[in-house]
């Protein structure tokens, strides 16, 4: 699973894929934005590595095995965030002494996921901070901007 | 400098970003109708283009107007609407239709003050 | 950057003071062409003053500006400037005023 995608002002380009254009009086409100989308699709694959944890079939007779996303930024200068991609962890998977199980193997070792459960439950705490951390500096900077327009009272 | 006053820009600003408010709300609506592409209002790249062709540009060819931009990530299902966009647009939307309406206020408030006599 | 200029108009405030003191019946003729003189170069930098904030808005407007606090600045500059305009106008009138109703 190949991700690529970015966010960005919508401004009228040809089809395609956006490009990330930090506005410059908007910026600080675009590149938060592009944080809690980051932080969304982080979301999502600890959710999906967690109620996959246990998954011993997810296809081609191997168990779920765990997905990490990659995180890149634009430029080295001022620039939001994005989803580079969503990689697989190519760790060996754990097997398990379980005769009785449908999936066992002729010595009766089952091989399970290769997820962690504190390791997940360690980035789902970090992706809610960054959320947090960018939903934090969104409504600071909307309420600097609004300090500003007062002198026009 | 153009023959069109910065009132008059400022009220067609004005009436852009009204109508930005209402795509946003169009597509938080649509967050998850399969097929919805996403609703912007066009108008500071027309503003922009007449300035830039030249001084004068005639105001009354000049509208704000909907539009779908086709350069957003689309999901499998068609869809292409982010919560965390449209509420950035709708944070910068709100700054923009403050920003309009008090200095809007400011020139309206130096008008009265020249047309009040003695 | 916010360009940070301290001088609202080209005029010092010297000036600006002795146009808006009441002027003293010094029996001498003329002090009025001075007052004119200055309220020109006033005049003119008051109309500079507002061209500029009107351009920074129409560069918001488009999309095209830097920064917010500039454009505030700007017209800030622009409205302060104009009301002390429409101050020495209405001190104007009054002082017109007060000739007419003397007796003669």
């Amino acid at each position: 699973m190949i991700f690529v995608y970015r966010p960005g002002v919508g401004k009228t380009e040809p089809a395609g894929v956006e490009k990330m254009k930090v506005d410059n009086v908007f910026g600080p409100i675009d590149i938060a934005v592009s944080g809690l989308r980051s932080q969304n699709k982080q979301m999502e694959i600890v959710s999906s590595n967690i109620a996959n944890a246990r998954t011993t079939n997810a296809g081609k007779g191997e168990p779920y095995r765990r997905l990490e996303a990659v995180f890149k930024s634009d430029s080295d200068e001022i620039a939001g965030v994005e989803l580079e991609r969503i990689t697989r962890d190519m760790g060996d998977f754990s097997r398990v002494l379980d005769p009785g199980h449908p999936e066992a193997d002729e010595n009766g070792y089952v091989q399970m996921p290769n997820v962690s459960i504190p390791i997940e439950m360690m980035t789902l705490t970090q992706a809610t901070r960054a959320y947090q951390a960018n939903a934090a500096v969104l409504r600071r900077y909307q309420q600097m901007v609004e300090t500003t327009l007062e002198l026009l009272r | 400098m153009s023959k069109t006053s910065i009132v008059e820009l400022l009220e067609a600003g004005l009436k852009a970003e009204a109508m930005r408010q209402r795509a946003i709300a169009n597509n938080t609506a649509n967050l998850q109708t399969p097929g919805y592409r996403r609703l912007n209002v066009k108008f500071e790249q027309l503003l922009n283009k007449a300035i830039e062709s030249g001084g004068e540009f005639d105001f009354e060819e000049f509208e704000p107007e909907f539009y779908h931009p086709n350069n957003t990530a689309v999901k499998a299902d068609g869809n292409d609407v982010n919560l965390e966009v449209e509420v950035g647009e709708l944070v910068k939307n709100s700054l923009r239709h403050k920003a309009f309406i008090r200095l809007l206020n400011k020139k309206y408030s130096q008008i009265e003050r020249a047309i009040d006599l003695r | 950057m916010i360009k940070f200029d301290p001088n609202v108009s080209s005029l010092t405030s010297k000036d600006m003071q002795q146009l808006l003191k009441p002027q003293e019946n010094t029996g001498q003729p003329g002090n009025f062409s001075g007052t004119v003189k200055a309220l020109e170069k006033y005049l003119s930098n008051v109309d500079q003053l507002q061209q500029s904030s009107d351009m920074s808005i129409q560069d918001l407007l488009a999309g095209r500006n830097e920064d917010i606090a500039s454009v505030v600045a700007a017209v800030a500059k622009a409205d302060i400037s104009f009301k002390v305009l429409v101050g020495v106008r209405n001190k104007l009138i009054d002082a017109y005023k007060q000739t007419m109703n003397m007796q003669i």
